[in-house]
C-alpha cells in the first residue's frame, strides 16, 4: 500500500520529469535532419535545457525519497540547476537576432560551471554523516564546516535571483527585437515572436513555483493547488516548446527590410543565406586542373560567398592537394588564392548592386551577403585591379565545360 | 532497517509511473502538433497511435493498482486485460497502415479474440465475490480454491499476451521485410519511403519481447520488489518516443490510399499516350517533357495512367532498360535537373537549398543521398 501523500507527491514530481525527458529525447531525434549549423545549435540548446529540467525534477524527488543518492548528486546538480534558465535565454537569443552577426557567448555558462567546480571540490572535505540532518532537518551544523552548508543553503535564493535576471534579459531580448520589426515598417509579420511571446509568459508563471515552495518550506499541502497549477503550465509549456522544433516552426534569419512593398514581384528568395559549403565533384573534372573548367566551377557553385571559405575546402571536391592548387591559381592568374576569392566577390557585388532591391541597401548590408566578412578586407580589397576572367556574364555564349554533365545526362538517358 | 521499506514503494511506484506519463506526454505532443504548422502526418495513423499510446496508459495504470491498490485494480481488471493484449494489434495495424503495398484491407477479424476475453472475465467478474477477486489479485498469479476457472482467465494475460507479442511481431518484421522488397520500385521519395526508423522500432520490440515472458517466468513478487523493471520500461518510453516522432513529422509514405484514383487525375498530367506498349523514346519524351520527377512525393501510380500500362509493368519496364529501380531512376533525373538549373546564371540569386527544392528533391538529406550514389556509381574501379 503507498500513502496517499507520496502519492501526490511522485506523480507531482515525477510528471513534469517525464515530459522533459521525453521532449529532450524527441529534439535528439530531430538532429538528424539538418541543414544548417545555427539550426543544429539551437536543437543542441534545447535537448541541454529539456535534459536539466528532467535532472533537476529527479533530485528533488531523491531529495524526498532516497536522501543517499541525493547526498551523493547534489554537487553536481547545481550546474544543471543554474543554466536551464541559461539554455532557455540562449534560445530565445538565437530566436530573436536581428543582426546575423550576432552570437550567443558561452561565457553565460562560467557562472554555474565555477559554482558548481566549488562545491563538488569543497564536498570532498565534508563527512558524509552532516549531510542528512540538513537536508532532513534543515539543521545547520555548528563547527568548521558550518560555511559549506551555509554555502549550500543560499544556493536556492541565489539562483533564483538568477532566474530573474535572465527572464528579464529574455523578454528584453523580445521586445528589443519587437521594436526593430516595428521599425522597419515594411518587413513581413514574423508569427515566430507571437509564439515566443506566449512561451515566456508561461515562464513566468512557473518561475513562481521555487518561491511557493521556498514559503511551504516543501510542505506540499500548502502548495499544493498552486504547484498543480503551475506543474500544468510547465507541462503546456514544455510539449510547445518541443512541438514548434519538431514541426520546424520556427523562423531563423530574420526577415529584413529588402522585401518592400512595391517591389512585390520581385522574387521573395532575393536574400541569400548561409552558402552551404557542400561542394560537388564535377564529373570530368577529378585530378586534373585547367582555367576555364576551373572558372566555371567557382562561378558556378561560388563558395567564395561564405566568408570563411579556406583554400581547403577545395581540395576535396577537386581532387587535389593544397599547393598544386594554389601554384595553379598564383601562374594562371598571377595572384594568390585569397585575392582571387576577393576578386570573385568585388564582381559579385557589383553585379548584385545592378539589381533593385540590392542597390537600396548600404555597402555594409551588403558586404556580407556577397562574402566579404568584414569592412577591413573589403577596403582592403577593393584598390586591387581586377582580373580579366574567362567566364561571360550572361547565359548567352555558355562555356563548354558542361558538357560533361550534358553527356551525363545523355548517359542515363541512353545506359 | 524501518526507513528501507516506504524508499522502495516510491521508487517502484515511479517506474510504473514512467511509462503512463511518457504515453501521456506523447499524446499531448500528438494533440498539440495537430495544430501547428502543415499537417504532415495521415488521420488514421494518428488515431491508431492515440489508440496505441492509451492502452499504454491502461497498461501501465492498470499494473499500478495491482501493486499498490488491489482492490481499485478488480474495476480495471478487464481494461487491464483488453489494453494488455489488444496492445499488439494495434501495433500491427499501425505497421500494415504504413507498409500498405497491395489494395489489400486490414482485417479487424484481429481485434475479436481480445475483446471477447475481456469481455468474459468481465461478465465472469459479475458472478464472482467481491473478496474473492481480490484474493485472486492479492494471490500475485496464484489459483484460488474453488475458483479455479476464474484464476486461471484472469492470470492468462501474461501467457496470452507473450503468445501475441511474437505472433505479431513476426507479422509485422515480415510486412516490413516485403514492404522496403518493393518500396523502390512505387515512390520515388526515398527519404520518406524508406522508413529506415522502423529498424530502431521494431528493434526495441524484439528486445522488449523479454517482458511478459518475464512475467510469465519469473515470480509475480519477486519482480515487483526488484528493480529489474528499470530497463525494460525505458526502452518502452524510448520505443513510444520514436513511434510518435517519426509519425507525427510524417516520415512515411502511404502508398495505397482510398482516394488514390481521384489525385492521379488532378495532379495535371495532360499527354496521353494511345499506344498501349510501352518503349523507350516514348518513355523518355514523357518524363523529359512533363517532368514528373518534380513532385517530390512521385509515386509510380501517378504516372502509369498517362503511360498507359500498369505499376508492375512499367517498374519492369525500368528496371531492365535503365538498370536501376524506379526510385532511383528518378532521383537522377533530379540530379540532371538540378545540374541544368545551376547552369543558369538567372539562377545565382537563388539559394542552394532553394535550387535543390526546385528540382524535385523532398530534402536536403534525399539530395545528399541521390549525390552520392551517383557518385560511387562514377568512381572508376580498379580489381
Amino acid at each position: 500500500m503507498l500513502d496517499y501523500n507520496d502519492l501526490i507527491n511522485v506523480i507531482v514530481m515525477t510528471a513534469p520529469m517525464i515530459v522533459s525527458f521525453v521532449c529532450a529525447l524527441m529534439i535528439g531525434l530531430t538532429l538528424k535532419e539538418k541543414v544548417r549549423l545555427l539550426e543544429q545549435d539551437l536543437k543542441f540548446t534545447l535537448v541541454f535545457y529539456f535534459f536539466s529540467m528532467g535532472l533537476c525534477w529527479l533530485g528533488l524527488l531523491f531529495k524526498q525519497y532516497n536522501i543517499n543518492s541525493y547526498i551523493f548528486i547534489q554537487s553536481g546538480l547545481t550546474f544543471f540547476y543554474f543554466s536551464i534558465v541559461i539554455f532557455f535565454y540562449n534560445y530565445v537569443y538565437v530566436l530573436t537576432r536581428i543582426k546575423e552577426s550576432e552570437h550567443f557567448s558561452n561565457f553565460h555558462y562560467l557562472f554555474p560551471f565555477l559554482l558548481t567546480m566549488i562545491i563538488v571540490f569543497w564536498s570532498f572535505f565534508i563527512p558524509r554523516e552532516l549531510y542528512e540532518p540538513f537536508f532532513l532537518q534543515n539543521e545547520i551544523p555548528s563547527g568548521r564546516h558550518r560555511y559549506y552548508f551555509l554555502f549550500l543553503e543560499i544556493k536556492m535564493p541565489v539562483g533564483l535571483v538568477f532566474n530573474a535576471i535572465y527572464m528579464a534579459l529574455s523578454f528584453h531580448r523580445l521586445y528589443r527585437y519587437r521594436h526593430a520589426q516595428k521599425k522597419e515598417l515594411t518587413v513581413v509579420v514574423d508569427y515566430s515572436t507571437e509564439k515566443l511571446q506566449r512561451i515566456l509568459h508561461f515562464a513566468i508563471v512557473i518561475s513562481i513555483m521555487p518561491l511557493i515552495l521556498i514559503v511551504g518550506h516543501f510542505n506540499w499541502h500548502v502548495a499544493l493547488l498552486p504547484l498543480i497549477i503551475s506543474i500544468i503550465a510547465l507541462i503546456y509549456q514544455q510539449v510547445t516548446l518541443a512541438v514548434y522544433i519538431i514541426k520546424q516552426d520556427y523562423q531563423l534569419v530574420p526577415v529584413r527590410k529588402v522585401l518592400r512593398k512595391k517591389e512585390e514581384n520581385a522574387e521573395p528568395h532575393l536574400l541569400k543565406r548561409e552558402p552551404v559549403i557542400v561542394l560537388p565533384t564535377l564529373p570530368g573534372f577529378v585530378g586534373k586542373l585547367e582555367k576555364e573548367s576551373f572558372e566555371a566551377y567557382i562561378q558556378i557553385h561560388k563558395p567564395y560567398l561564405c566568408s570563411t571559405f579556406k583554400i581547403t575546402d577545395l581540395t576535396e571536391p577537386l581532387q587535389i592537394n593544397r599547393t598544386t592548387l594554389s601554384t595553379f591559381i598564383n601562374q594562371q592568374f598571377e595572384v594568390n588564392f585569397s585575392r582571387y576569392m576577393n576578386d570573385w566577390r568585388l564582381r559579385e557585388l557589383k553585379e548584385l548592386q545592378g539589381y533593385l532591391p540590392y542597390s537600396k541597401m548600404t555597402l555594409r548590408e551588403l558586404l556580407p551577403l556577397v562574402g566579404f566578412g568584414s569592412y577591413r578586407s573589403y577596403s582592403r580589397a577593393k584598390n586591387a585591379i581586377l582580373i580579366p576572367h574567362i567566364m561571360p556574364e550572361d547565359d548567352n555564349n555558355q562555356v563548354n565545360v558542361d558538357t560533361t554533365i550534358k553527356q551525363n545526362a545523355n548517359d542515363v538517358a541512353g545506359s | 532497517m524501518p526507513m528501507m521499506s516506504p524508499e522502495v514503494n516510491i521508487l517502484q511506484a515511479f517506474v510504473y509511473l514512467l511509462p503512463i506519463f511518457s504515453a501521456l506526454a506523447c499524446i499531448l505532443v500528438l494533440y498539440k502538433s495537430e495544430q501547428v504548422g502543415e499537417k504532415l502526418a495521415d488521420k488514421k495513423v494518428l488515431t491508431l497511435l492515440f489508440f496505441y499510446l492509451l492502452c499504454f496508459v491502461f497498461i501501465w495504470g492498470g499494473t499500478f493498482f495491482y501493486v499498490f491498490y488491489p482492490q481499485w485494480f478488480i474495476v480495471f481488471s478487464s481494461v487491464h486485460y483488453l489494453s494488455y493484449v489488444v496492445l499488439q494489434v494495434v501495433f500491427y495495424h499501425i505497421t500494415f497502415t504504413i507498409t500498405h503495398l497491395e489494395s489489400d484491407k486490414f482485417s479487424y477479424w484481429h481485434y475479436v479474440p481480445p475483446f471477447v476475453l475481456a469481455i468474459t472475465l468481465l461478465v465472469c467478474s459479475f458472478f464472482i465475490p467481491f473478496e474473492k477477486q481480490l484474493e485472486v489479485v492479492n494471490s500475485r498469479g496464484g489459483i484460488v480454491e474453488g475458483y479455479e476457472a476464474f484464476s486461471t482467465l484472469a492470470n492468462s494475460r501474461h501467457l496470452v499476451r507473450a503468445v501475441y507479442s511474437v505472433v505479431y511481431l513476426a507479422l509485422g518484421i515480415y510486412r516490413f521485410w516485403r514492404y522496403r522488397k518493393e518500396v523502390d520500385n512505387i515512390s520515388a521519395d526515398e527519404e520518406k519511403a524508406s522508413l529506415n526508423w522502423m529498424y530502431l522500432f521494431l528493434g526495441l520490440s524484439f528486445i522488449l519481447l523479454i517482458l511478459p515472458f518475464m512475467v510469465v517466468f519469473i515470480p509475480r513478487q519477486t519482480l515487483m520488489d526488484s528493480l529489474t523493471l528499470y530497463v525494460p520500461i525505458c526502452l518502452i518510453v524510448i520505443q513510444q518516443v520514436v513511434l510518435c516522432y517519426y509519425t507525427t513529422t510524417g516520415q512515411y509514405v502511404l502508398l495505397y490510399t482510398t482516394e488514390e484514383n481521384d489525385e492521379g487525375q488532378e495532379t495535371g498530367i495532360q499527354e496521353v499516350y494511345n499506344i498501349a506498349d510501352l518503349n523507350r523514346q516514348k518513355f523518355e519524351r514523357y518524363i523529359y517533357s512533363n517532368k514528373p520527377y518534380l513532385k517530390h512525393d512521385l509515386k509510380i501510380t501517378d504516372i502509369t495512367a498517362p503511360l498507359q500500362t500498369n505499376r508492375t509493368y512499367l517498374s519492369t519496364f525500368i528496371n531492365r532498360n535503365y538498370g536501376m529501380n524506379f526510385s532511383h531512376f528518378i532521383n537522377t533525373c533530379r540530379l540532371n535537373e538540378l545540374e541544368e538549373l545551376l547552369e543558369k546564371t538567372s539562377n545565382r540569386k537563388y539559394d542552394n537549398l532553394d535550387l535543390i527544392l526546385r528540382a524535385g528533391f523532398g530534402s536536403y538529406n534525399s539530395y545528399l543521398r541521390a549525390k552520392k550514389r551517383q557518385q560511387e556509381k562514377q568512381m572508376l574501379k580498379v580489381e
